[in-house]
């Protein structure tokens, strides 16, 4: 799965938590930024776990500044 | 109010704050969310009322400090008579008889020495069990936490075989800016509570350790409590070894009982640190209480302990104040809150299977956790994110409907909790894992 995929699917993830369009969120906005709560983190770490089928450390996800950066990191784990 | 509270003067404090305070608060770990935090503008006993006027149940208790409940006029009064008399001293006449309350209740307090910060006293302990033995390295355990340090935050073992602890990507407990190598240089990282690797780990590293550091009830890692001879035998090796064992009974401290976790548990460690509760809630105070043989190194200033407000009046007013309140008619007020807590703890636990969330209550009460799972943890390692995550979601829908909850999921009770926070705790609890329910169904399925 490549970059671009990944960042789409966790576009959508967001938009459906926060409820701004995918084409709305500023993909190099940390999701602190963003306003994620501790839930809809949880909620969003949980569907990407299993729609990229990938077992994701969330923190390590989180660590990254941008939506930008996450994608790029997904892409490189789903690799490995 | 009751249920979604109202938080908009909360929201804009904080954009307020922020703009000048990272992150708009005053700590944090590397936890990957940020939430707002509650401002509060006065509490009373149990209760506390933020900026929105919303009440709440105080079970979070400023991470287990506050011991005496908010506004306890007898602590209050002590804490001011202090601070009429004499504020900015070296020595004072409150620190005789700190002292011998501390020396009287817990066993292993042949001498005290005041600090200010867990953190800070921690690494004082250690520092004394260097010099005490001539040896570098010491043994911690895994999710433990002894505090922000370099040298005892976080970290993971790569290969079993030589458990030194390294940095990785994801730990919540670790953080970037570490000094290199600080972890892997000083320590060695083993799971708790697993007699058969801590046997086998002395047999080989035994003679190398100047210390080992544990919480005598893995209260960080989900209110474990030790195995039937896990800590005897890690008394007996230390001794066999001439290790220093050092209790770090930060959060059960005078929770458990003026003589902290190592009376109630029988085991007499050479030193243990103390903080958060023994100052009663209000000012911050650490102790290192150990040994006469160890903590004669300060006396004879072999070893170092500086610290401008070391022993301070205001301090050790407090615990003065707290040792008497708590250690009177036969520890009264602290056995009362132990059974009310227990009845909370019941309250929460039948409502969870009221709505079928399988959930344990685990821990003694004073100092115990909530998780989300139907039997408790054996192990501090354990604890994995997902059942974080689950209890994460019960506890922020406790402090939605009313109730504030200690991270991840520890309730802290005080001494003032009453039959009425009962009675606020019980409506609240129902409605909030009601709604976890769902919440950790729709997330990881039922």
């Amino acid at each position: 799965m490549n970059k671009e995929t990944i960042r789409t699917v966790l576009l959508q993830e967001i938009s459906t938590e926060i409820a701004i369009p995918p084409a709305d969120i500023d993909d190099q906005a940390s999701f602190m930024r963003l306003g994620v709560s501790s839930v809809q983190a949880l909620k969003i770490i949980s569907r990407l776990r299993k729609q990229l089928d990938l077992d994701i450390n969330p923190v390590a996800l989180f660590e990254f500044k941008t939506v930008d950066d996450i994608s790029e990191y997904l892409a490189e784990e789903a690799a490995a | 109010m009751t249920v979604s509270q109202t938080v908009s003067r909360n929201l804009a404090y904080h954009e307020r704050v922020s703009r000048v305070l990272p992150g708009g608060v005053h700590y944090n770990f590397n936890m990957p969310w940020a939430e707002v935090p509650l401002h509060f503008v006065d509490g009373t006993g149990s209760r506390l009322r933020d900026l929105d006027g919303n009440e709440y149940l105080d079970l979070y208790a400023r991470f287990g400090a506050m011991v005496l409940g908010h506004r306890n006029q007898e602590y209050l009064d002590a804490l001011s008579e202090a601070m009429q008399r004499v504020l900015c001293v070296s020595h004072c006449d409150f620190d005789a008889d700190a002292l011998e309350l501390m020396n009287t209740h817990i066993p292993s307090a042949e001498m005290v020495r005041f600090g200010l910060s867990g953190t800070e006293i921690l690494q004082t302990a250690l520092r004394l069990a260097r010099a005490h033995t001539g040896r570098n390295r010491f043994l911690r355990f895994e999710n433990h936490y002894h505090g922000n340090a370099d040298n005892v935050m976080g970290g993971r073992v790569l290969d079993p075989a030589r458990p030194v602890p390294v940095d990785f990507r994801g730990d919540y407990k670790g953080t970037a800016g570490r000094a290199t190598d600080v972890m892997a240089d000083q320590s060695y990282l083993l799971p708790w509570n697993d007699p058969e690797r801590l046997e086998t780990f002395f047999h080989e590293y035994g003679e190398t350790l100047a210390a080992v550091l544990t919480e005598p009830i893995c209260v960080n890692g989900g209110s474990i409590e030790p195995l039937p001879g896990f800590l005897e035998l890690l008394r007996r090796l230390c001794t066999e070894y001439g290790v220093v064992l050092i209790f770090d009974e930060m959060i059960t401290g005078v929770r458990l009982g003026v003589g902290g976790a190592q009376k109630l548990l029988g085991i007499t460690p050479d030193l243990s640190t103390f903080g958060k509760a023994i100052g009663g809630g209000g000012v911050p105070v650490s102790a290192v209480v150990g040994k006469r043989e160890i903590m004669t190194l300060l006396e004879s200033k072999q070893v170092i302990h500086a610290g401008t407000y070391n022993g301070y009046p205001l301090g050790t007013a407090a615990v003065k104040a707290t040792f008497e309140i708590l250690s009177r008619d036969d520890e009264a007020l602290l056995r009362e809150m132990h059974r009310r807590a227990a009845a909370l703890q019941d309250i929460l636990t039948i409502e969870a299977h009221e709505v079928g969330l399988p959930l344990v209550v685990q821990g003694p009460p004073g100092v115990s956790a909530f998780h989300c799972r139907a039997t408790p943890l054996e192990r501090p390692s354990d604890y994995d994110f997902e059942l974080m995550g689950k209890d994460i979601i019960l506890a922020t829908a406790m402090q939605r409907h009313g109730v504030l909850i200690s991270s991840i999921s520890r309730m802290y009770p005080n001494a003032q909790l009453s039959s009425d926070d009962l009675d606020f705790f019980q409506p609240r609890a129902r409605r909030a894992v009601a709604e976890a329910k769902q919440s950790i169904d729709d997330i990881y399925g039922p």
